[in-house]
């Protein structure tokens, strides 16, 4: 499958897909215009891999790495980034290999509630990474 | 008329006035708003934590203003079209965020409702809250994924007040204000 990626604005994140490599990467800001319009791109391209995958029966070969490294989301964004884990989360289930890696910056950093929240929800462990 | 908007926004400006809009409220408006706020905000506030608290406030109450405002018809007025109110102040240690739109009058039983409950919820029930509204709620047809108020509140510790004032037979003006 074609790679996917779309680069950052001052509002929205740079996305990274990349399906060879099995990395997924979400970097930057998120508040876009219109959070529906720039996350349901994503997700369709996720639901076509995933569908693929199953088709062919080679979810045994999946060992994807996520990795959220975000310096803002607004609320909205937190609810897409959720179905995009729920859509992992179908992998996952299915025997898969993921890991959720989640950047934030101190302990005061909202981010890192919101990964919090956010790996109680799907009940996926994320390793939280402390930015240098 | 005896609603005067003009009045209204002056009410509104207590305190330190750190930035005070009114007219329409547009995707291209946020942005810029955002820019300007957040460097007159490192300006003024030393705490980063305060700083960011305030910009993720602002950012949900000026996309709650955005999703939900409705437009008073031509007939009654001349105002801005998706006429929205916005103020930054400094009260002493705390900061202010005030906002206001029109809502059609048959809005504001549900929206008092919400603004109770969600009032009354502790800290732990607002976190579930939360939680559930980010599992389970779709997003709107306006584009509000519906926890932008929870956030607040959860945010602030429901340091957040209303007021509705009845413009005519149809149309109330819906103020927020919220204490960081």
């Amino acid at each position: 499958m074609k790679n996917f990626y779309i680069e950052s604005t001052e509002y929205s994140p740079r996305i990274n897909i990349d399906f060879q490599q099995q990395k997924f990467e979400l970097t930057g800001v998120s508040r876009p215009e219109n959070v529906i319009a720039f996350y349901e791109s994503i997700i369709l391209k996720l639901d076509r891999f995933i569908d693929e995958t199953i088709e062919r029966g080679a979810i045994d070969d999946i060992n994807f790495s996520l990795k959220f490294d975000l310096r803002y989301m607004n609320s909205g964004s937190s609810k897409y980034i959720m179905i995009i884990l729920d859509r992992f989360r179908k992998l996952l289930d299915k025997n898969a290999k993921i890991k959720i890696d989640w950047y934030y910056n101190d302990l005061d950093d909202q981010i890192l509630e919101d990964g919090e929240i956010l790996s109680e929800v799907i009940r996926v462990p994320f390793n939280l990474i402390q930015r240098n | 008329m005896s609603f005067n908007i003009e009045k209204l926004f002056n009410e509104m400006k207590t305190g330190e006035i750190l930035l005070a809009y009114k007219g329409s409220i547009t995707a291209e408006l946020i942005t810029n708003v955002l820019g300007v706020v957040e460097t007159k905000l490192n300006h003024v506030i030393e705490k980063s934590s305060t700083k960011k608290k305030i910009y993720n406030i602002l950012v949900e109450s000026l996309q709650n203003l955005y999703h939900h405002v409705d437009d008073l018809p031509d007939s009654l007025n001349n105002m801005d079209v998706h006429f929205g109110i916005f103020i930054v102040a400094r009260d002493g240690e705390d900061y202010n965020i005030r906002t206001g739109n029109f809502i059609k009058t048959e809005k504001v039983g549900k929206l008092k409702e919400r603004f109770d409950k969600i009032k009354s919820l502790s800290k732990e029930e607002l976190k579930e809250l939360y939680r559930f509204v980010l599992n389970n709620q779709m997003f709107s047809e306006k584009g509000g994924g519906g926890l932008g108020l929870i956030d607040i509140a959860k945010r602030t510790d429901g340091r957040i007040s209303y007021q509705f004032d009845k413009c005519d037979s149809d149309y109330s003006f819906f103020r927020m204000a919220i204490i960081v």
